[in-house]
């Protein structure tokens, strides 16, 4: 175990690090190499194929959008019918014929 | 009376002149800028590609990712400079593109990171593949400190992201606290305020370090 002495010592040296970094000299074709990142993203750009434009997302999304309200408001509409029409019970007794009298044994 | 006496000669105050009247100021070449000046475009890229270069360095203090950051700077420079409204310098508003930039590469390295980890929890390790890039082996250090470097940006890495801006660009860069005021767009007594936190907490994390390690 080192004295509080030593640790405070060795983080001062440490924090005294951020001082003394040199400058370093970037890349002398850097102008070159940003011109040809910018015409190769360019490039990119125009060779977006259509399913990737915004534009084509945004109908996607509105066609499954209004499928879905549709298949809503008939689904819905179709269960309103039924409630409407008979009495559940009732409905359920027809289905397994115990409304029926007529039976021929 | 005589003739004022004058200690510069014309031959020497010529060359001076021609020399001002070719480096245009950062207003004209804002103005080129806009109108897609490509000759504009590179005098900004020569004039500002050290600064920017060492700004990206101090905060990813590695040198591929730095150039990265840098080319990044100057292409949103290009793209986005009818938005500078000139309400601060040219020099203050690609500082703060670098400094965006900057957290921007910090952050994706963090991420791919937590996904290699995640990989390999999984037992996909044969599947990732990272560069071993040293992320804090500062080119700039010097031979003797090569090893409190690495120890003090493994600390900065830990801080808050406007912490770790202020002291980057004051101690490091060496800004003073009105540039960095202005950088960040806050008051300079804001800046002092998160100087004194980020010092405070590199202490306590550089101490905790230190007590195992020495």
């Amino acid at each position: 175990m080192k004295s509080k002495k030593e640790i405070d010592k060795a983080v001062q040296r440490t924090l005294d690090v951020a001082d003394n970094l040199k400058k370093v000299s970037s890349n002398p074709f850097l102008y070159e190499k940003i011109i040809h990142s910018m015409s190769e993203s360019e490039t990119k750009n125009q060779g977006v194929p259509l399913i990737n434009s915004l534009a084509f997302k945004l109908a996607a999304f509105a066609v499954v959008l209004v499928l879905n309200i549709t298949t809503l408001y008939l689904v819905t509409s179709d269960s309103a019918t039924i409630t409407e029409s008979s009495d559940p019970i009732e409905s359920l007794a027809e289905e397994y014929y115990l409304t029926t009298s007529d039976y021929d044994y | 009376m005589g003739q004022p006496i004058s200690f510069i000669s014309t031959e020497y105050i010529y060359p001076i002149i021609t020399i001002t009247a070719d480096i245009p100021k950062d207003d004209d070449l804002v103005t080129l800028l806009i109108k897609g000046d490509q000759a504009a475009f590179k005098q900004l890229v020569e004039r500002f590609q050290n600064i920017v270069f060492n700004t990206c360095l101090n905060f990813l203090t590695n040198q591929e990712d730095a150039e990265d950051a840098t080319q990044e700077v100057f292409i949103e420079v290009f793209n986005a400079i009818d938005q500078f409204k000139g309400q601060s310098k040219l020099s203050t508003w690609i500082y703060r593109i670098a400094v965006t930039k900057s957290l921007e590469h910090i952050r994706r390295r963090k991420s791919k990171k937590r996904w290699a980890f995640m990989q390999s929890l999984f037992g996909n390790e044969d599947q990732i593949w990272a560069p071993s890039r040293d992320a804090n082996d500062h080119p700039g250090a010097m031979m003797e400190n090569k090893e409190r470097s690495k120890v003090l940006f493994s600390a900065i890495d830990q801080l808050p992201d406007n912490q770790r801006v202020a002291f980057t660009l004051h101690k490091i860069d060496g800004q003073s606290y009105q540039e960095v005021s202005q950088i960040m767009e806050l008051s300079v007594s804001s800046v002092e305020s998160l100087m004194f936190r980020a010092k405070k907490n590199l202490q306590k994390k550089l101490t905790g370090y230190y007590k195992k390690n020495l």
